[in-house]
């Protein structure tokens, strides 16, 4: 995977834990600022392996590390050099999902080595989205479900996010959601 | 031909279209248009809000919709510009449209990706350009962590480098107590046969021993690295036993040197540094051990000058070859070999060889490879040649007999009091009126009381160093010679030229030789 998810799971564990710990776990696992460098193309064993050792660290199990990460990943994009890209790809939660391969499009272009993912509206309804994911990698799943949990958070939204049952290399996950009013 | 469209479908294709009758009043206005321009209203004239920009000059909608020319407008209320062309629709006009960013950029425009139709391009272009802006933003916020992350390496580097130098220096002193104190027992006539040959062996291990520590020591003392005139066979040899630690206990490490009187200025440290390096990496391509050869050579080549300040033209260099019996480079490792982080093992850096290239041109040689799968590797480095007139090193000072200090008086200055028993016991016993010191201040009180000839100081010792106990005393006595003893050699500047140095663990015959040189020279004041 390329070096941005590695700084973004830095900055989890940074904001979780401190940095003393993200130091630790530079040395446990032999990792150092040339494993960071967003532009890079990482093998996905190193960045399993960092999911890995973060998820020690907090205590979690990896796919819940995972689910974690994705909601986080929103965050941590939204505030870094991409948070233009992340509003001109959409305002409201329908429009972001449906532009997302638009923009991995340009993604891909820029770096030729990244795999991206495709995210499609599959089915709209009132208050609930039925999304279709596929990638080549798998075992992602609970990335996606964080992914889509820290687009119900940007967009203001509260709900919730169920994986449904699917055919082939995709996954769909119905996302059922309502304004929250607390904000 | 006809087409139909929905209105559900239009604004996909054409989010900021709109349409006008055959009056030129809005009577559609799409999506794109409704979001950033809310003051556009259907009913209103197409001019209230829009203006005919671009060429041809404002040419009638019924002759641009026939002659299929393309249109551009600009919003009188919004910073936004259309571009598109004009379709007849019965008694109006569809004006499929696209917004054709002014500055290309998507910062600061409340722009959104559905603003675009499904296959504008200028969707793709907008992401790249704000892309690679972001990326660019990303390196420089990279390049700084590199930074960051360098120094502190160098920092933590130069800690770890203090440190191990203050270790091996105390160490070393240790083994210049056993050294001085083995000396004493095989002075006397006690021991058998077989007793002198266990203090032998006590005397050889405490010589490898400070071999290793004083390549230690020379190795963190980087900070003033100056280019000083060496025998790189002389430091080769001074630092063997240290390089066959490196190279481990399952492989020999050979030394075969051939240019004893070339001199070349290079700093101590960094030519040391390169070759540490070269011995680490071949020892790494022999995981089940097997042979290092570190040869030196002079050969006279023509190199391409690696700076241009440097003439070019056939030369004297010295060739050192670190040569292994390891796995080989295959023709792509070996094109890459010398690439800075380029590296084929698991965890490395990939920055030995290319630094070892680097210093070689930095001194004005050159460093290359030769290697082949299966075959071990030869690197080789050429440094240019000074001089041919440096002296081939000798470890035997000349022989001076015992008992020839002939009463003259010498101050011994050492802090280690084991140290300093056994040199005052030796040098009593060869005929010195011998006064002892720890420190530098009981030193200087006895300078005060009694006039001395030789003043025999180590170099670092707490309070104050011997250095600076020398100048005092060659200015309190001028004429008193004067002899420094460490474990690590002090630079030239720290030095004068009339004192004397040498090396701890003491070589007791050399010492003797160097106090009886001494005192057989004119007094250094004297000689002006």
């Amino acid at each position: 995977m390329y070096g941005m998810i590695h700084r973004g799971i830095r900055a989890m564990l940074i904001e979780e834990r401190g940095e003393a710990e993200w130091d630790a776990l530079e040395r446990e696992i032999g990792i150092g600022p040339a494993e960071l460098v967003s532009q890079s193309v990482y093998d996905d064993a190193l960045t399993l392996e960092l999911v890995a050792a973060v998820a020690r660290r907090l205590e979690l199990p990896i796919e819940a590390c995972l689910d974690r990460f994705g909601r986080y990943w929103v965050r941590f994009v939204d505030r870094g050099a991409y948070a233009d890209i992340m509003d001109f790809t959409g305002r409201d939660l329908v429009s972001f999902i449906q532009n997302l391969d638009r923009m991995h499009q340009a993604v891909l272009a820029a770096m030729p080595e990244a795999k991206v993912p495709s995210f499609s509206v599959v089915d709209r309804q009132d208050g609930a989205l039925r999304v279709k994911y596929q990638s080549e990698r798998t075992g992602l799943e609970p990335l996606v479900v964080g992914l889509l949990h820290g687009l119900l958070d940007r967009f203001g939204l509260v709900g919730a996010v169920q994986p449904v049952p699917s055919r082939g290399n995709s996954a769909e996950f119905v996302v059922s959601y309502q304004q929250n009013h607390d904000l | 031909m006809t087409y139909e469209i929905t209105k559900e479908r239009l604004e996909l294709l054409f989010p900021a279209y709109l349409e006008v009758d055959s009056a030129l009043r809005l009577r559609g206005i799409g999506p794109a248009i409704r979001r950033r321009c809310q003051l556009v209203q259907v009913g209103d004239p197409l001019d209230t809000h829009f203006k005919r920009i671009g060429f041809p000059a404002d040419p009638e909608l019924p002759v641009a919709a026939r002659r299929g020319d393309p249109i551009q407008l600009r919003s009188l209320v919004s910073h936004m510009e259309l571009g598109g062309s004009v379709i007849a629709d019965g008694d109006g006009y569809l004006l499929a449209l696209n917004i054709v960013p002014a500055a290309f950029t998507i910062e600061k425009t409340d722009l959104q990706m559905s603003d675009f139709g499904p296959s504008d391009p200028t969707v793709q272009g907008l992401l790249l350009v704000t892309l690679q802006k972001a990326m660019l933003q990303e390196a420089r916020t990279i390049a700084l962590d590199l930074e960051r992350e360098r120094q502190r390496s160098l920092d933590l580097l130069e800690r770890v480098s203090r440190a191990a130098g203050y270790l091996a220096h105390d160490f070393n002193n240790f083994l210049s107590i056993i050294r001085l104190n083995s000396d004493r027992l095989l002075a006397g006539n006690e021991l058998s046969e077989a007793q002198r040959r266990l203090v032998s062996i006590i005397q050889e291990t405490s010589e490898r021993g400070s071999e290793i520590t004083r390549s230690l020591m020379t190795l963190s003392h980087q900070k003033n690295d100056s280019c000083t005139s060496i025998n790189l066979d002389r430091l080769i040899a001074d630092h063997q036993a240290f390089f066959a630690t490196i190279a481990g206990a399952t492989i020999t490490l050979r030394c075969e040197l051939g240019a004893p009187r070339a001199m070349v200025e290079v700093p101590r440290t960094g030519v040391l540094n390169c070759l540490m390096n070269l011995v680490i990496n071949a020892r790494d391509a022999m995981p089940d051990g097997g042979e290092i050869v570190l040869s030196t050579d002079v050969r006279t080549v023509e190199l391409a000058p690696p700076r241009p300040d440097l003439p070019s033209g056939p030369r004297a260099y010295v060739a050192i070859e670190v040569c292994d019996t390891g796995t080989g480079m295959t023709d792509d490792v070996l094109k890459r070999a010398f690439e800075p982080f380029f590296s084929t093992k698991s965890r490395g850096s990939g920055i030995g060889l290319a630094s070892v290239m680097e210093f070689a041109r930095e001194m004005g040689g050159a460093a290359c490879l030769d290697s082949r799968a299966g075959a071990g590797a030869a690197v080789y480095m050429y440094i240019p040649v000074s001089s041919l007139g440096g002296n081939p090193a000798t470890d035997h000072p000349a022989a001076v007999p015992e008992n020839s200090g002939g009463g003259a008086r010498v101050l011994v200055v050492e802090d280690e009091p084991y140290a300093l028993e056994a040199l005052v016991e030796m040098l009593e016993g060869d005929g010195y009126r011998v006064s002892p010191a720890a420190t530098a201040a009981e030193a200087m009180a006895l300078l005060e009381r009694q006039r001395h000839d030789v003043l025999l100081t180590d170099v670092v010792m707490p309070e104050a160093s011997g250095l600076d106990l020398a100048d005092w005393a060659s200015r309190r006595q001028p004429g008193i010679h004067i002899v420094m003893m460490s474990g690590y050699v002090p630079s030239n500047e720290e030095l004068r030229d009339e004192w004397r140095f040498i090396r701890k663990p003491l070589d007791i015959a050399l010492l003797r030789e160097m106090l009886h040189t001494a005192l057989h020279e004119a007094p250094p004041a004297l000689t002006g």
